[in-house]
C-alpha cells in the first residue's frame, strides 16, 4: 500500500552511475518505497554499503550512509545497532562480498540476531571488478578468472541463512519493485537479522540470468499455501534454485518469537549512545580486590 | 645477589595447579603487611600441565621492575627445582613438597647447593584433611611464612575473608592445613632464617595488572562499546571490560574474528559510542584494512595491540616490543594516526583516557601499545594518584540541525586544523555519508584531483594539530648525565633502576623515556636528545625500531642499541651490567 507522502526526498542531487538496465535501480527503489511508506525519518537510518556497485546505493538517497569496506558491511552495522538500537540499520552488499569476503560474518550475524536488514544484491558476478566469477555464479560460467568456465557449485544463500539460524529469510527479484517493496518491509520491521536475497540481472556481464530469466522463474509463495513458519520445509522451498527452474521468491521464514540480541541485552545495558559518560567512578574497581 | 631490604619469592608449578592464585595471596599479603611487591608471571601456551611461575619481588621502597635471581622458590613440583636451580641466591631456601620430589634437596647449604632446603609433606597433610591435595598449595604458604618469620594471623584472616562466603568447612580446613604444616617445619628445621623484611610503611597502593589498568581507565574514559576475539596476551583486557559490563552499561561482544571486532568497533564509534578493540599482533594484522577506514572516515577508534613475541603465531605467552614499525604504517595509503606505548600501570590507566580524547578531538585512530610483559605484571599503583584527574572531551559534535550553521551538513567541511564539527546518525534533521571511497566535503565519493589534495591535506593536518596534546618525553635523573638511556613503553622502569645500580658503579646515567611515541613532538624533544653525551636505547626487539625511529625524525643516532627478543622483558641488573662492561 503506497502511502500519500511526499516521495522528494527520492531524488539527490548525484544520480546513480550504474549500467543502465542494471538490476541495482530496482532494489535502490524498492528500498526508498519500502522506507518511504514505512515512514522511518531519514535522520533514523543508515544504509550501511559493501564494497562494488551496490555498495554504492547510500549515496544516492537522502538517508545516512556508510560504505564500508568490501565483505565487512555487516559487522560495521551491527556495531552501529548495538551502540543505537533507535536507528534503522540497513546492509546493501552484493553476492561477491557478502558471501565471499565476508561469508564468516554474513553466518555469525544470522545466529547473533542482531535487529538488521541485509539486502544481497545477488547478481552472480562480480561487476564492478569485470565480470568474474562470484560464490553464487553457475557452474560453467566463463569470466576473466574462468576462462574455462567455472569448475564450483554456487552457494544457496538462503539456505546458508536457514542453517546458521537466521529468524528472517526471504527472495525478491529486481525487476518486481512492488513485490520487492513489501518484502523489504518485512525485512526492515522484523525483530531481528533478516536477509532479502534479491535477484539482481548484471547487463553487462551476466548474459544468462536476466530479466526475462527471472521473470520465467520467479513465483511468489504466498500466492500458493506455504507457510514460512518452519525451518525445514523453509530450506526444502530454498534449494528450489538448485535446479536453476523455479525462483521462489517471499518470505520463506521468519521466527519472530527467537529474541533480538538487544532485546537479551536491553534489561542489563541501556542504549549505548544515551549514556552520560562525564563523571563515571572507577573508584570500586580499584579497590574490589 | 641478595639485598637487605628486598627478597623475590618465586612459586613454580604446573598449569592448573594453582600458581597465580597462590601468588595473589602471598601478594595481598605482602601488602597488608606494609611491604611494596612487583609481581610478574611466566607460563607456556597450554591449558594444563607446562611449567608456570610466579614473582612476587617484595620490597621496603618501590620496586616497578622483576629481577633475575630467587630468594625464596614453593616448587610445586620436580620441574620447578630443575628450571630455578640455578636462580637461588646463596642462602635462600627451596620449600618442596617432601614425598613427591624426586631430587635430594639438602637442608642445609653446601658448594653444591647454596641455598637451604625444607621439605614438608603438603599434599599428605591436605590427604589427611580432605582426602585431596587441594589444601596443599595452603600449607606451603603457610610453610613460607614460617621461614620468612611472618606472623599465621594476617594469612588466616585472609584465608577467612576469602573463603567465608564460600563455607565455613573450607575456611576449617585451611586453616587447619595452616598449623599443621606449621607445626611440622617447627617441629623438623630448628634452622632460623634471616629475613629483616617483617614489616614496612609502604604508602598505600593498589596493586592492580595492566590489563585491569587498561580497562579501568576505559571504563572511566566512557567505553561503551568493545568487540574482540580472544588472542593471548589481550584476552584479559576484554575479559576485565565483559566482568563490568553490566555495571557500566558496556556492550563487550566477542565477534567471530577480528576483523569484525574492528568492523563492530568502528560502526559503535561512528553511531557515537566510545568503542574499544583489542588484540595482539596476530589478530592486529587481520584488522589493519578497517584502521584504515577509521582513517578516510575519521571514525575515532581507540585499539590496543598486546604484543607477544612474532613473527606469526610466535612466542603466544612471551614479551616483545616487536610491533612499533607494524602499527606505524599499517594499513594501505596515508592517514593521521595517533600511538603510544604507556610505560606502567599508571601510564596505562591514564594514557588510554588520553587515547579516547584524542581519538574523539582529532576523529581518528589511536593505537595504544602494550605487551605481555606490561599487560600481565602486577605493578604497584599509588593510591594517592587522583584517578579522577583526566576529563573526558568528546570534541566537537553538532547536537541539533542548528549548530550547523548553513542549510546542508558537511561531515568531512575544510577546516583550519583539519578538524571537521562531527555529527552522530540519529540526529534530527541531519543525515550525512561518510565512507572509504575519497570524498568530497560532503562525503560524496570524488576522484577529482584538487579535491583530493585538498582532502588528504585536510586529514594529514590532523597530525601536526593534535600535537600540543602530545608531552615530550619524560627525564628521569641527572639530566646532564654521561649516559643518557633511551626507552619507551614497557622498558621504563627496568632502565630507571638501571640507572640506580649504574650510580653504584660511578657511572651518571639518566633515562629518556618515551611514552608518546607518535606522532613525535620534534620542537618539544629534539633539545632532549641534543644535549645528550652518550647513549644506549633499550627495546624488546631485534631489530631497534626505536632506534631506526630516533634517526629518521631527529637524526639521532645511539652509540647502542641494548636488544632483547629472547621472550622475557629486560632485568635492571642486566641492563647495568651490559653497560658496564661494554661502554665503559
Amino acid at each position: 500500500m503506497k502511502t500519500k507522502k511526499d516521495l522528494s526526498s527520492h531524488y539527490t542531487q548525484s544520480t546513480p552511475n550504474w549500467c543502465p538496465g542494471c538490476g541495482n535501480y530496482g532494489i535502490w527503489v524498492s528500498i526508498k518505497n519500502a522506507l518511504q511508506e514505512l515512514a522511518i525519518p531519514e535522520h533514523k537510518v543508515v544504509l550501511v554499503g559493501d564494497v562494488g556497485c551496490s555498495g554504492k546505493l547510500s549515496y544516492w538517497t537522502h538517508y545516512n550512509g556508510f560504505a564500508g569496506l568490501h565483505g565487512r558491511s555487516i559487522p560495521i552495522a551491527e556495531g552501529i545497532k548495538m551502540a543505537n538500537s533507535d536507528l534503522t540499520v540497513i546492509v546493501v552488499g552484493g553476492d561477491g562480498g557478502l558471501l565471499g569476503e565476508g561469508l564468516q560474518h554474513f553466518l555469525h550475524a544470522c545466529r547473533r540476531n542482531v535487529n538488521i536488514a541485509v539486502i544481497l544484491h545477488n547478481n552472480q558476478v562480480y561487476g564492478l571488478t569485470t565480470g568474474q566469477t562470484s560464490p553464487t555464479s553457475d557452474p560453467g560460467y566463463m569470466s576473466s578468472t574462468t576462462p574455462d568456465g567455472s569448475y564450483e557449485t554456487p552457494l544457496n544463500p538462503s539456505l546458508l541463512a536457514l542453517t546458521a539460524q537466521a529468524t528472517f529469510v526471504s527472495a525478491g527479484f529486481a525487476g518486481n519493485t512492488t513485490h520487492l517493496t513489501e518484502i523489504m518491509k518485512a525485512a526492515i520491521l522484523h525483530p531481528g537479522f533478516a536477509l532479502v536475497d534479491a535477484y539482481q540481472p548484471c547487463v553487462t556481464y551476466n548474459y544468462i540470468n536476466t530479466y526475462e530469466f527471472y521473470s520465467k522463474r520467479v513465483y511468489d509463495v504466498s500466492t500458493t499455501p506455504y507457510k514460512p513458519n518452519n525451518r525445514l520445509r523453509a530450506m526444502k522451498k530454498s534449494m528450489e534454485i538448485e535446479g536453476g527452474k523455479k525462483f521462489p521468491i517471499g518470505i520463506l521464514f521468519q521466527d519472530t518469537e527467537k529474541p533480538s540480541l538487544q532485546s537479551q541485552i536491553q534489561n542489563r545495558v541501556k542504549p549505548l549512545v544515551k549514556q552520560p559518560i562525564t563523571s563515571i567512578s572507577v573508584t570500586s574497581l580499584f579497590e574490589q580486590d | 645477589m641478595k639485598l637487605d631490604n628486598e627478597f623475590v619469592i618465586a612459586i613454580g608449578g604446573k598449569a592448573g595447579q594453582g600458581v597465580l592464585s597462590m601468588g595473589d595471596f602471598i601478594r595481598h599479603i605482602v601488602q597488608d603487611l606494609g611491604l611494596y611487591s612487583f609481581v610478574w608471571v611466566d607460563y607456556p601456551s597450554l591449558i594444563k600441565g607446562g611449567h608456570n611461575v610466579v614473582f612476587i619481588r617484595v620490597s621496603s621502597e618501590p620496586v616497578y621492575a622483576p629481577v633475575e635471581y630467587i630468594t625464596y622458590l614453593i616448587a610445586l613440583d620436580s620441574e620447578s627445582i630443575e628450571i630455578h636451580y640455578d636462580d637461588m641466591v646463596k642462602d635462600g631456601v627451596l620449600i618442596y613438597d617432601k614425598d613427591s620430589t624426586k631430587q635430594e634437596i639438602h637442608t642445609k647449604p653446601s658448594k653444591k647447593q647454596p641455598f637451604f632446603g625444607v621439605g614438608v609433606p603438603f599434599q599428605a597433610i591436605s590427604r589427611g584433611i580432605n582426602k585431596s591435595p587441594r589444601y596443599a598449595n595452603t600449607a606451603a604458604i603457610a610453610t613460607l611464612h614460617f621461614v620468612l618469620g611472618w606472623s599465621l594471623d594476617g594469612y588466616k584472616s585472609l584465608i577467612k575473608k576469602k573463603f567465608k562466603k564460600k563455607s565455613q568447612t573450607i575456611v576449617d580446613d585451611n586453616i587447619n592445613a595452616i598449623d599443621q604444616a606449621y607445626q611440622y617445619v617447627e617441629d623438623n628445621y630448628d634452622t632460623i632464617f634471616h629475613n629483616t623484611l617483617l614489616k614496612g610503611a609502604a604508602k598505600p597502593y593498589y596493586a592492580i595488572d595492566g590489563s585491569q589498568a587498561l580497562a579501568f581507565g576505559a571504563i572511566k574514559a566512557g567505553v561503551k562499546f568493545t568487540a574482540a576475539y580472544p588472542m593471548t596476551p589481550a584476552t584479559p583486557i576484554f575479559d576485565h571490560l565483559a566482568k563490568h559490563a553490566d555495571d557500566y552499561g558496556i556492550i563487550a561482544k566477542q565477534a567471530e574474528d577480528e576483523i569484525s571486532a574492528i568492523c563492530m568497533t568502528v560502526g559503535a564509534s561512528y553511531a557515537g559510542a566510545r568503542a574499544l578493540t583489542m588484540s595482539s599482533g596476530g589478530g592486529f594484522s587481520l584488522m589493519v584494512e578497517a584502521l584504515g577506514l577509521s582513517g578516510i572516515t575519521e571514525t575515532p577508534l581507540v585499539v590496543i595491540n598486546a604484543m607477544r613475541g612474532g613473527p606469526s603465531t610466535g612466542l603466544p605467552t612471551k614479551t616483545e616490543q616487536s610491533d612499533l614499525r607494524f602499527v606505524l604504517h599499517a594499513s594501505q595509503g596515508e592517514f593521521p594516526r595517533v600511538v603510544l606505548a604507556p610505560g606502567d600501570s599508571v601510564e596505562l590507566y591514564t594514557m588510554i583516557q588520553h587515547a579516547f580524547n584524542l581519538a574523539d578531538l582529532y576523529q581518528l585512530p589511536v593505537i595504544v601499545l602494550t605487551d605481555k610483559y606490561l599487560a600481565t605484571s602486577q605493578m604497584m599503583f599509588p593510591q594517592d594518584i587522583d584517578i579522577n584527574a583526566i576529563s573526558v572531551d568528546r570534541g566537537i559534535v553538532i547536537k541539533k540541525k542548528a549548530d550547523i550553521g548553513s542549510d546542508t551538513y558537511a561531515r568531512y567541511l575544510f577546516t583550519k586544523d583539519g578538524v571537521s564539527p562531527r555529527a552522530f546518525p540519529g540526529t534530527r534533521g541531519i543525515t550525512f555519508h561518510s565512507g572509504s571511497d575519497e570524498h568530497n566535503e560532503y562525503g560524496e565519493i570524488s576522484e577529482d584531483h584538487i579535491n583530493r589534495v585538498k582532502m588528504m591535506d585536510k586529514r594529514m593536518k590532523k597530525e601536526h594539530s593534535l600535537l600540543p596534546h602530545i608531552p615530550k618525553p619524560e627525564v628521569y635523573g641527572n639530566p646532564y648525565a654521561e649516559l643518557t638511556l633511551i626507552s619507551w613503553g614497557s622498558t621504563k622502569w627496568a632502565c630507571i633502576e638501571a640507572v640506580e645500580l649504574l650510580a653504584k658503579q660511578d657511572i651518571t646515567a639518566n633515562v629518556l623515556h618515551f611514552s608518546y611515541i607518535y606522532p613525535f613532538n620534534i620542537k618539544k624533544t629534539q633539545p632532549l636528545l641534543d644535549r645528550i653525551q652518550k647513549s644506549v636505547v633499550v627495546e624488546n626487539n631485534a631489530t631497534g625500531q626505536f632506534a631506526g625511529l630516533l634517526k629518521q625524525y631527529f637524526n639521532f643516532e645511539p652509540q647502542h642499541a641494548l636488544l632483547k627478543y629472547d621472550g622475557h622483558p629486560f632485568y635492571p641488573q642486566e641492563i647495568s651490567k651490559i653497560i658496564h662492561n661494554t661502554m665503559f
